[in-house]
């Protein structure tokens, strides 16, 4: 038998874990190798594996766990399949301290078991409560010890946690329902309301009783029930969702509006179920929309009646919008919406950067949002112009962003235009006059005395302003009184202007007589009648510029004479072109032109050669800086007499200035110094040249001049060689060097210098011997030139020397050494070559590495790489070059180099040294190359090592025991460590040693093979085979599989080898087997499960008790498979039959069926189960579980449908609904959230609701919602939601917690009702009103000052208008007392008439004065007693009191709260009244009253019922008045009687009701002719 | 200059009351020697001219260019020299503002000009009786209005 992993008959099957289990390196494991298991491990392995169901085995003190199919779910995505051969310990750490001491129980023989067990498992990342039907039982190994623990479970989460969703799921609806601020109900199918939750007992205050069925039908509006009930009956029929608005009666008796939505309900057979309807407030919503709209209407009336254009530019959607007045201004098409560039567009453009500024700049925050600016605009179609004034402002959100620019505009274009033309006038003049460079001074026409000078004009006349403003015109300048009177009288006289142009005047100035010359102009100004009203004298001071033109004629006379008398070449330029004014014969010459060429005209056009010279260059700086600019020898080309000269210059440019200093021209002078220049030219440059030549070079250079070879130039390098001084110079060559005479030089320079010849030498030796003893030779290049002068003679030699010396030396000396190294190589019995240069040229190579080399002989002078190319890759040419650069040598030892020999690559070894050669100078040119070719020696080495190796591996490495025997005695020559290990010997103990010496043991045994095997010489092969063996001091059977191998030598047998491998454990499993089965059995039967097996060829089936108790059998054993079949639900059969035939595909069945009992009660059923195929592969059998999942699939189908309830509730409101766990975290949110949203609940749920949060709220959100979180208080915020379209809406969010019995939070409901309409209309209401206020504000301003000004105007025109009046009656009294007698009857009777017309006027104005005081004095409050006043009245009416015997009949007077000096009027006139409308023939007696009452006591509707008033009533026994003018009394003016009858302005009793009013009270009159007046006051009373 | 001789000075730019004035103390027993000046520039010059002659009684327009009575009466009641003369308003208007403020100014007396000749020589004449009788004493605010 071999040793492969797979082959253990117990590890057979099991599916994907069996695979897993096989493929295990289990000897990592505390298990050890699989045949080293304890029989019974392996019993329940094999049994595990071919199980259906849920086991696992813990193995051990560590627990070592292997499992099956069956239990890997439970493992999770985390635990499996790391769970395989590691303890329980490690892969449920989480859970090990609950089933810790379980497992101890089961290791000491207690089994136990749970059903719905909790255990909270982090399998798949995270912790997750989990519950499971579990059994652990011991597994006994032979020897009645513990060994592990069989688990057999069943996992139960789903059950558990559907009950508990369920739970939950009503708590949640049930929370929602009650927790929510909107108002829910719910109707069953025949439109009967069934429930109402919390928010509607609230809302209306009546038991939730009350209102179900129809009952809440009570409580809505009359107006809006007959329809609301239409809407919702109409829904009932068609099941179509509905919506509506209604009003309904709150516990308040207040009406609120509510708008109710609600989809209709379907069971989850689709049978409908009736509706849910949700309902929100929205009163608030309605009455903005009342109260806008009528604050709109209010204001298009003012903006149309102000004729005010309107606009509204939103900046952020860039949409503008205004009314058709400003449409209509801007050309912009009524209808439409309009882009805010399109009414940029229609201002002016001069307009547009401007308006678009102020636009920006109130767009900032920090402008306070000022819009403010006028500018003009431009109809498209019209294209008239209009000039509008706009005003407006800006509105800012939160952050300070603007989202809103409104405003007016209004049609200013007259205005404006008046304005500006005013203004431009205005400013002309003002500009003309006070700026003026021209004097102007303005006098009266009529008395010419001057009234407006300006600062010209005062500079010009010389003296101070004083003595000019206000003075007549010639008083100030007598001194020219004569010469120009007359004309300034014309002037005046005819109305034409006078000029006078650059006149002399003799004017006295700062106290001097000074001639000046002017030019001035007396013109008249007219007025609109054309009379002459003012004359203007326009002067300007000429003065400097006629002295300067004279001076100026004579200066340039004598500069053109100077010119052509100068002895060199003159020119004047004159103009921007230059033109050619005067020119001396000397310049024409110079230009090489004629006078006619040049004169008047540009020297550019008469020159065009001097156009690309720089000239013009020269001369504009001149004429624009006014600097001379002088040169020297400049360069100039001149085209004379056609040809083009240079010619060298001196000369200069000359700014030439007129009479103002103004440049006008310019003076070029000139002079030729062509000839001098080039010569010096020539000369310099030649000699210059030359020397340069000798000194800078490196060589000696000299020459020697003359017969005598006198040495006249030479360099340092001469000297340096000669070994003299620079005093050399000058000094004759053999007077230098006298050693040459005897030299042959001295007879070459000699014929260089007689016969012209240049002599060349090269490496010739000279020697020199120097006057101080030193003798020394120098090898010399040389040449010998003859020198010539500028006629060709010869007057000396140029010598040329090159000190070649050491060069000489130096190739002498390499000559030498190489030499003697070629022959060295040549000889040398080892490979030598030398490889010179980067290029490793070959120059030497002995037949010994040519040999090796293989290349043939010809390699010498060829490079290296190039008859190597195969060492480019083995770093040779590296090192070699390495040498080369660092002159260091390099050595190898056994190098392996592989060479092209016969066209095959061949490895060699070699010992070989790269060493560098040095030139004389050091540095290393090459590198010779030494060998010796160790590969022979390599090899054989190599080869002995690895046979060695190979045996030695083979036999030790061996993964079964190896033992060999040799001789009689059977001496073990030799065991590997795993046959040793089996054994239980050392080698020591072992080897060298007989057999049964080391295991007495085993002799009878085996020593009968032994004898066989050298018997036959066959091998033997033992299986399973018993071998009784000490191990650990105790003799016990073992068993083996091995073979034993005869060894021959020379065909005689004198050994033996063993190779053996112990298989023990696989024996003692195989009889542990069918007792763990027995055991497995009882187990499985005493769990919840079922378990059948099914075989499919002789299609029976067994089935545990269980099993046929689930299906419904109790009690029956051997069911067929036709009565179980006909168990199965009907409508099920196609799910179980379609479970089969994928089980055939992929081995593995499970399904969930109903199964019907006897009794008809249905079940559902969970079977799952696994194919068994046969040794060909056919199915052969079904093993399957089967488990009760009925109540399970109960509670699933329930929550299902509750859910379903909930969702449906809570997705048919159109507000957003969400709910929170306690931590704040939302894990619902309603369909209204999605749709609103567009978000997927995936995507809310990645990167969380706050995402759809108004980034500017959401901050704040977040504190306010940690903040809730945090204390438990009712979140309550509003902030914006985006939309799916990317619209922000405002939305009021409220989220309340929901508390268990304890009091804790349990959960959190929120709902997000969108506030974007009312949020709106509050903010449009607030500018509203904020805009009326300010309209308000402003009326009431102007209203104050209109009411002062009638005040100053009234008190102004009482007083003025008196006093005529007075005086008319002073006069006509005086007339009357004086002239009595002189007047007649008749006349005496008019004045009398007229006296009382004129006192009848003064009373009038005197009370309409009093009439208008009432109005606005100020209101000072005191409380008087009514005595006090009606005391001050009858002192002030004493006289005619008296004279009339009037009464007065006072009752119960109380103190009033008043303002003295109003009331004491008002009761003075009352008085007044009842005496003027007395009867003349009764006493007048007047009754007044007073009594304190509350407002509602006197029937008076303008009372307020609680307010306490004082009634005050005045009433006489007069000759009354008809009852319907009771009102009229009151108005000013109104009369009853003439005024002859009752004298009187009509007034009074308007002051009276005027002050009564000023007091908030109220006057009526009631009366009877002939019977009397009573006049009631209500003030109110004084507080107490 | 007779003791007896009263010395009135009136202040008043309107010629016609001037002459209503001087007409009035003609009529009247009294030997009165008047002095008119037209405003109340006119009024402080005669007043602080050098030598002193200071009037017995001032009769004050108030309403009177250049200046007027009320800035007149401030500046003769602040000047010690002067506030010993007794000054009587003598105006066309009758507004109570102002005539509280003349009051508080130091004014002696208000005569409104009454329109009837008869009344005006009752105002006069009651004004200067009260003076001739040493009655100048501070009036009482209800006695200050002299009505015709």
């Amino acid at each position: 038998m071999s040793t492969g992993k797979t082959n253990y008959n117990f590890l057979q099957g099991g599916g994907e874990m069996g695979e897993f289990i096989r493929a295990k390196d289990w000897s990592k494991t505390p298990l050890g190798e699989p045949n080293t298991w304890p029989q019974s491990l392996r019993t329940m392995v094999s049994v595990m594996l071919d199980n259906p169901f849920g086991m696992y085995i813990a193995w051990g003190k560590e627990y070592t766990q292997i499992y099956n199919d069956g239990y890997r779910p439970i493992l999770g995505a985390t635990k499996h399949p790391y769970a395989l051969g590691i303890s329980t310990r490690e892969t449920f750490a989480e859970i090990w301290h609950i089933i810790d001491s379980m497992f101890e129980g089961v290791m000491d023989g207690v089994p136990v078991g749970f059903p719905d067990f909790m255990l909270p498992l982090d399998r798949n990342g995270y912790i997750e409560t989990c519950y499971f039907d579990f059994a652990y039982s011991p597994i006994r190994m032979e020897n009645g010890e513990v060994g592990g623990v069989l688990v057999t479970v069943i996992e139960t989460t789903g059950k558990k946690k559907a009950v508990e969703d369920l739970k939950e799921s009503e708590e949640r609806f049930r929370t929602m329902a009650e927790g929510t601020d909107i108002f829910i109900a719910v109707g069953d199918e025949s439109s009967n309301a069934t429930y109402f939750n919390n928010a509607w007992v609230k809302l209306t205050g009546r038991p939730m009783e009350d209102l179900l069925k129809f009952g809440w039908l009570d409580l809505v509006h009359p107006e809006d029930r007959d329809r609301y009930v239409n809407i919702y009956l109409d829904a009932f029929k068609k099941r179509e969702p509905f919506t509506g608005e209604f009003r309904v009666l709150n516990s308040n008796g207040e009406y609120r509006w509510l708008l109710a939505q609600g989809p209709p309900r379907f069971r989850p057979d689709g049978s409908f179920a009736g509706y849910i309807s949700s309902c929100v407030d929205i009163t608030d919503q309605k009455t903005n929309e009342i109260e806008l709209k009528e604050s709109k209407d209010q204001l298009l009336f003012a903006i149309d009646a102000a004729e005010l254009g309107t606009w509204d530019y939103n900046p952020v959607t860039n949409k503008f919008s205004a009314n058709n007045r400003l449409k209509a201004w801007f050309g912009l098409p009524e209808n439409k919406d309009v882009e805010f560039t399109d009414a940029i567009n229609a201002m002016g453009e001069r307009d547009k950067g401007r308006v678009t500024a102020a636009i920006q700049t109130a767009l900032q925050y920090s402008s306070g949002g000022i819009y403010d600016v006028e500018y003009s605009i431009i109809n498209p179609i019209t294209k008239k112009e209009t000039i509008v004034h706009a005003k407006g402002r800006a509105w800012f959100n939160e952050d300070k962003i603007a989202y809103r620019l409104n405003g007016t505009v209004e049609d200013v274009t007259e205005q404006t235009i008046a304005n500006k033309k005013k203004k431009e006038s205005e400013q002309h003049i003002r500009t003309m006059v006070l700026e003026s460079p021209v004097g102007i001074c303005v006098m009266d026409a009529g008395t010419l005395v001057s009234e407006i000078v300006n600062d010209s004009f005062i500079e010009i006349a010389g003296k101070p302003r004083e003595a000019i403003v206000g003075k007549f015109y010639w008083d100030t300048f007598a001194e020219a009184r004569v010469y120009y009177e007359d004309a300034l009288n014309k002037v005046v006289e005819t109305g034409e202007a006078f000029y006078a142009n650059e006149v002399e005047l003799m004017l006295i100035r700062h106290g001097k007589e000074e001639i000046i010359y002017v030019t001035f102009v007396y013109a008249p100004l007219k007025d609109e009648n054309d009379h002459v009203v003012k004359v203007a004298v326009w002067v300007l001071e000429n003065t400097m510029q006629v002295e300067a033109r004279k001076k100026i004629m004579v200066s340039e006379n004598n500069l053109k004479l100077m010119i052509l008398q100068a002895p060199m070449a003159i020119s004047i330029l004159r103009g921007k072109d230059y033109k050619v004014e005067i020119a001396n014969k000397y310049a024409l010459e110079l230009w090489g032109r004629t006078e006619e060429q040049v004169l008047n005209i540009s020297v550019f056009d008469s020159m065009p050669e001097l156009a690309s010279q720089g000239i013009k260059e020269l001369l504009d700086d001149v004429a624009n800086t006014g600097k001379r600019f002088a040169t020297s020898e400049l360069p100039i080309q001149f085209l004379r007499n056609g040809v083009l000269e240079r010619l060298y210059i001196n000369f200069s440019y000359e700014a030439l200035y007129d009479g103002e200093g103004t440049i006008n021209g310019i003076m070029a002078i000139g002079f030729d110094v062509t000839p001098e220049v080039e010569a010096r030219k020539k000369v310099e440059t030649s000699e210059q040249r030359f020397r340069n030549l000798i000194a800078q070079a490196i060589h000696p250079i000299f020459i020697l001049r003359g017969e005598k070879l006198i040495l006249e130039i030479a360099n340092d390098s001469l000297f340096k060689l000669w070994r003299v001084g620079p005093e050399a110079i000058g000094k004759p060559f053999l007077e230098l060097l006298p050693e040459m005479k005897e030299q042959p030089y001295y007879d070459l320079l000699m014929d260089v210098l007689h016969h012209g010849v240049t002599h060349y030498g090269n490496e010739q030796l000279a020697y020199f011997s120097r006057p101080n003893g030193e003798e020394y030779a120098l090898y010399f290049n040389f040449i010998y030139l003859p020198f010539r002068e500028a006629n060709g003679n010869i007057s000396g030699v140029l010598v040329q020397a090159y000190d070649v010396t050491e060069q000489v030396f130096a190739r002498k000396k390499v000559e030498e050494s190489e030499q003697s190294i070629r022959t060295l190589v040549e000889s040398a019995p080892f490979p030598i070559g030398v490889f010179e240069g980067e290029k490793m040229r070959i120059s030497l190579a002995n037949q010994s590495i040519m040999d090796v080399w293989g290349k043939g002989n010809n390699v010498v002078g060829k490079s290296y790489p190039e008859i190597l190319p195969e060492l480019e890759n083995q770093k040779i040419f590296d090192q070699v070059r390495g040498v080369l650069k660092t002159g260091t040598p390099f050595h190898a030892m056994n190098q392996r180099v592989e060479l092209l020999k016969d066209g095959e690559l061949k490895s060699y070894y070699f010992n070989y040294s790269f060493t560098p050669l040095f030139d004389s100078s050091g540095n290393a040119y090459a590198v010779m190359n030494t060998a010796a070719e160790v590969t022979e020696l390599h090899e054989a080495k190599q080869k002995v090592e690895e046979s060695e190796k190979r045996f030695r591996d083979s036999v030790k490495q061996a993964p079964f025991g190896i033992a060999i025997f040799r001789g009689r005695e059977y001496i073990a020559e030799m065991a590997n460590e795993n046959y040793l290990l089996l054994v239980e010997k050392t080698e020591d103990q072992f080897v060298g040693k007989p057999l049964f010496e080391t295991l007495p043991e085993v002799k009878d045994t085996i020593s009968p093979i032994i004898a066989d095997i050298y018997r036959t010489g066959v091998a033997f092969y033992g299986n399973e085979f018993p071998v009784k063996l000490n191990r650990q001091g105790k003799i016990e059977t073992f068993y083996f599989n091995f073979v034993y191998h005869p060894l021959k030598e020379n065909n005689i047998i004198t050994g033996f080898m063993v190779v053996v491998t112990e298989v023990t454990a696989t024996v003692k499993a195989k009889h542990l087997i069918e007792e763990n089965e027995e055991k497995l059995k009882i187990i499985i039967d005493a769990s919840e499960l079922g378990v059948w097996e099914y075989n499919m060829k002789t299609e029976k089936i067994e089935a545990s008790d269980r099993c046929n108790v689930i299906l419904g059998f109790t009690g029956e054993k051997n069911l067929t498979h036709e009565e179980i079949i006909a168990s199965l639900h009907p409508d099920d059969l196609k799910l179980r039959n379609e479970a089969f035939e994928k089980a055939f595909a992929a081995d593995v069945l499970h399904y969930e069926i109903r199964v019907i009992w006897k009794d008809k009660s249905v079940h559902w059923i969970e079977t799952k189960g696994k194919v068994f195929y046969d040794s060909n592969n056919e199915p052969e059998r079904l093993l399957g579980t089967i488990r009760d999942v009925t109540e399970e699939r109960n509670f699933q189908q329930q929550l299902l449908e509750r859910e379903e309830k909930f969702r449906l509730l809570a997705d048919s409101m159109p507000q957003h609904i969400w709910t929170s766990d306690p931590e704040g975290n939302l894990n619902y949110f309603n369909q209204s959230v999605y749709d609103y949203s567009g978000l997927t609940p995936e995507q809310i749920k990645k990167n969380g609701w706050i995402q759809i949060v108004h980034p500017d709220d959401s901050e704040e959100n977040f504190k306010q919602w940690t903040h809730a979180i945090q204390t438990g208080e009712d979140f309550l915020f509003e902030h914006r939601f985006r939309k799916h379209n990317g619209e922000y809406r405002w939305q009021l969010s409220r989220a309340i917690p929901q508390r268990d019995k304890n009091g804790s939070i349990k959960m959190w409901v929120g709902t997000s009702t969108d506030v974007q309409e009312q949020k709106m209309f509050t903010n449009e209401l607030e500018n509203q009103v904020r805009q009326r206020t300010n309209e308000l504000n402003q009326k009431n301003f102007d209203l104050e000052k209109i009411n002062k000004e009638l005040q100053s105007f009234v008190y102004i025109s009482s007083h003025d208008l008196q006093e005529p009046l007075r005086k008319i009656q002073t006069f006509s009294s005086r007339i009357l007392e004086t002239e009595y007698a002189a007047l007649s009857d008749n006349g005496k009777k008019h004045f009398k008439r007229m006296q009382e017309s004129a006192h009848r006027m003064q009373n009038l104005i005197q009370d309409l004065f009093a009439y208008s005081r009432t109005n606005v004095h100020e209101r000072k409050y005191e409380v008087v007693d009514l005595h006090d006043i009606i005391g001050d009245i009858k002192e002030t009416l004493r006289e005619e009191l008296e004279q009339k015997n009037i009464i007065f009949e006072l009752n119960n007077l109380c103190n009033v709260n008043i303002i003295k000096f109003q009331f004491r009027q008002l009761l003075l006139n009352l008085v007044n009244n009842s005496i003027k409308f007395s009867k003349a023939n009764q006493p007048l007696r007047i009754k007044i009253d007073c009594a304190i009452a509350e407002g509602d006591r006197f029937g008076i509707e303008k009372l307020p019922g609680k307010n306490k008033y004082c009634h005050i009533s005045v009433s006489d026994n007069g000759i009354g008045f008809e009852q319907e003018y009771s009102e009229k009394i009151f108005e000013v003016f109104q009369r009853l009687h003439s005024k002859e009858e009752y004298t009187g302005t009509g007034i009074g009793l308007a002051i009276v009701k005027k002050i009564v009013e000023n007091h908030d009270g109220i006057i009526t009159a009631t009366g009877e002719i002939n019977k009397g007046a009573t006049f009631n006051i209500y003030i109110p009373a004084p507080d107490l | 200059m007779d003791k007896m001789k009263h010395h009135l000075l009136l202040a008043d730019d309107d010629i016609d009351d001037c002459a209503f004035f001087e007409d009035a103390i003609n009529e009247m027993s009294f030997s009165v020697l008047l002095t008119t000046v037209k405003d109340g520039v006119e009024l402080m010059s005669f007043l602080l001219s050098e030598p002193a002659k200071y009037p017995d009684i001032i009769f004050l327009d108030l309403n009177m260019p250049r200046k007027s009575g009320m800035e007149c009466i401030v500046e003769i009641k602040t000047n010690d020299k002067l506030k010993h003369i007794p000054v009587i308003i003598y105006s066309t208007s009758l507004d109570k503002d102002v005539v509280n403020r003349l009051y508080e100014k130091g004014a002696q007396y208000y005569i409104q000009k009454p329109g009837e000749f008869a009344a005006l020589k009752k105002v006069i004449k009651e004004a200067i009786n009260m003076f001739i009788n040493d009655n100048l004493l501070p009036p009482t605010r209800e006695k200050f209005i002299i009505q015709p």
